[in-house]
């Protein structure tokens, strides 16, 4: 396997609140990544005693919320640089992450269906490795999960977990995968043209995709 | 819902109502408060005056005199804004308390301390702290005569306590921080302790003073911060100019005669620009005077007004000043520029930040206060102890208790 981005165990964050469905989790401002804290990132956690079952799922939106001080530092001509610095770090300001599940790992099986439990409080959220977003993405029964999502930009977050789980595959096995991809999109979507066209649209895959799967055919 | 408003809105309008003609009849005193504030350019006059007052029978005068020479400024003057220091430290402190509930299922009161540090012309992140501190022993909630301590003596301790963290941090901060180091209280520096009220009110300013040794000592520029105030000493100094010096006496003192009603900051709003502070003057009270008395001239407290306002609509506050501050025009422009530059970070709301950061970080809510109360009730069940409050705070809550609705189901 060549050029293939390696995602090692990070943390995202900790479980706030959760169901079956889903959950979301906090941390600090200042501890966003541009690598773990990404709209369509796949990411797991713990559901039960053993470091064995563990949900997916999909970061689907990040939340930052204000409060009376925060409004009143922005309506200043110009934010001061330490108070900017004070509201990231010391102020107990979380950001939120949500996240839909769209499957769990049970003794080394994937499932791509909605796990038996809910992670508990304060769960350690982290990002999956590129192997797992391997693993569990060789199947795409979890489209139907996003796609029925409620609350949740689904089009818009199946494209964006895609095109995410691209990054774990090889380069020569990039295209073949958004190609499988696309096929059992159109058959979820095949009732709604307009929709489908937009999903196949955000998923086209890139020119430098292509030529390196024309390379390697 | 227990605050029937049909029968508040008629008293709100007519409290509307009493306010606007108060503000009509009080701006035609502004005229002649102008006037004499204008006229009162002669600091050796003002000094007489002062002196007589101070060396009469006349003890009532409570008023505004200038700071002691060579250090006093003419009345009317203005200071405009001046350079900000490149660098400093800025330590803010401010308290809360929990006060003692009879009810509750044990006596306790709890003081919370919040210390913010804000390193001015650094890019530095600024360091908060909290000191929080539960009292519950039989000699912190009893005076000598077993009666329990009132919410009077826990304010005492709060502000004591506000003064020494600033104190502690101040001089630990002494020899490895930026210089100057402003260090700013909440509320005005001239405390009053004394009444039957307080137990150990002379040892609280006993250690209030030791206090503000410690921040001469490490050369601090300690300011009090007043928001709003509503004092009236240079109204008073205005009054006592106009009289005749057969007609000053305590009766004719007592009140403002023709400027009664009219604050210094309504005074002042009309005089200073953004940015602007007025003249350094000291309060003339018996108070002032023991603080000198006790620790020398250098613990005198003076005061200035300023206008921390950006735009054209007055923000007066008042900032108090010991002495060994009041006599350094150096230090009195870096204690007037460090203020307007906190004042400015957050926009709107013309407020010193490091003091709206070490008030959120004293803040107790009553959310907190639930958990420590649980807290507490688990810790004695753990000494064999049986937590139970009154029946009346038993029944208030259960009266006061969110009501539920019927869900199918549920």
């Amino acid at each position: 396997m060549n050029n293939r981005v390696t995602m090692t165990q990070s943390l995202v964050g900790r479980v706030l609140r959760a169901s079956t469905v889903g959950f979301d989790c906090g941390t600090r401002g200042s501890h966003l990544d541009d690598r773990l804290h990404t709209f369509g990132a796949f990411v797991r956690t713990l559901i039960g005693d053993q470091d064995q079952a563990y949900a997916i799922g999909l970061i689907y939106a990040i939340r930052i919320d204000d409060d009376p001080l925060a409004r009143e530092l922005v309506m200043a001509n110009m934010v001061d640089q330490n108070a900017l610095i004070d509201q990231r770090e010391n102020r107990m300001v979380p950001v939120e992450i949500g996240v839909v599940n769209i499957g769990y790992r049970m003794d080394d099986t994937f499932i791509q269906s909605l796990p038996p439990r809910p992670p508990m409080s304060l769960a350690e959220v982290v990002a999956c490795t590129s192997d797992e977003v391997y693993q569990f993405t060789q199947r795409h029964d979890f489209f139907r999960l996003v796609l029925n999502a409620k609350e949740v930009p689904s089009d818009e977050l199946i494209a964006a977990s895609i095109r995410y789980a691209s990054w774990a595959y090889p380069e020569d096995e990039r295209y073949d995968f958004f190609v499988r991809c696309g096929r059992y999109l159109a058959r979820l979507l095949s009732h709604d043209l307009k929709r489908l066209a937009h999903v196949l649209e955000l998923i086209k895959p890139s020119a430098l995709d292509r030529s390196s799967a024309i390379r390697t055919s | 819902m227990s605050l029937e408003f049909v029968k508040v809105v008629e008293q709100v309008q007519r409290m509307g109502r009493y306010l606007g003609h108060l503000n009509t009849s009080l701006s035609s005193r502004i005229e002649l408060a102008l006037q004499l504030f204008y006229a009162a350019d002669d600091l050796d006059a003002v000094h007489d005056r002062i002196d007589l007052v101070r060396n009469s029978s006349v003890s009532g005068y409570r008023g505004a005199a200038p700071v002691p020479r060579p250090y006093s400024e003419i009345i009317p003057g203005v200071g405009a804004a001046p350079a900000v220091p490149e660098r400093a430290t800025i330590i803010a402190a401010d308290g809360s308390q929990i006060y003692p509930d009879q009810h509750e299922s044990a006596l306790y009161y709890l003081i919370n301390i919040g210390l913010f540090v804000y390193y001015h012309g650094e890019a530095r992140l600024p360091t908060p702290f909290t000191h929080p501190e539960l009292y519950f022993s039989e000699s912190a909630l009893k005076d000598k005569d077993g009666r329990a301590v009132n919410n009077q003596t826990v304010n005492a301790r709060r502000s004591l306590m506000e003064m020494q963290w600033l104190a502690r941090e101040t001089w630990a901060r002494r020899a490895s921080d930026a210089q100057p180091m402003l260090t700013i209280h909440d509320g005005g520096l001239l405390k009053f302790f004394g009444g039957t009220d307080i137990p150990d009110a002379a040892q609280i300013e006993t250690d209030y003073m030791e206090a503000l040794q410690k921040l001469n000592d490490a050369d601090a520029l300690l300011i009090g911060y007043g928001d709003r105030p509503r004092s009236t000493t240079l109204i008073s100094l205005l009054h006592l100019l106009r009289l005749q010096p057969y007609e000053i006496n305590d009766a004719v003192l007592r009140t403002n005669g023709d400027l009664e009603g009219l604050t210094d900051a309504m005074l002042l709003a009309h005089v200073l620009e953004p940015g602007e502070r007025s003249a350094l003057l000291v309060q003339n009270s018996p108070q002032n005077k023991e603080y000198r008395d006790r620790k020398g001239k250098d613990f005198e407290i003076a005061f200035f007004y300023m206008n921390v306002a950006e735009s054209n609509r007055p923000v007066i506050v008042r900032v108090d000043l010991p002495m060994w501050v009041a006599r350094e025009p150096g230090a009195v422009n870096a204690v007037h520029a460090l203020v307007l530059s906190q004042c400015n970070i957050q926009g709107r709301r013309r407020y010193p930040y490091v003091l709206t950061r070490a008030d959120e970080l004293a803040y107790v809510s009553s959310i907190e206060k639930g958990q420590l109360d649980e807290l507490i009730r688990v810790a004695m069940l753990r000494n064999q102890t049986q937590p139970e409050a009154s029946n009346k705070l038993q029944t208030k809550d259960l009266a006061r208790g969110v009501r539920r609705k019927y869900r199918l189901g549920a």
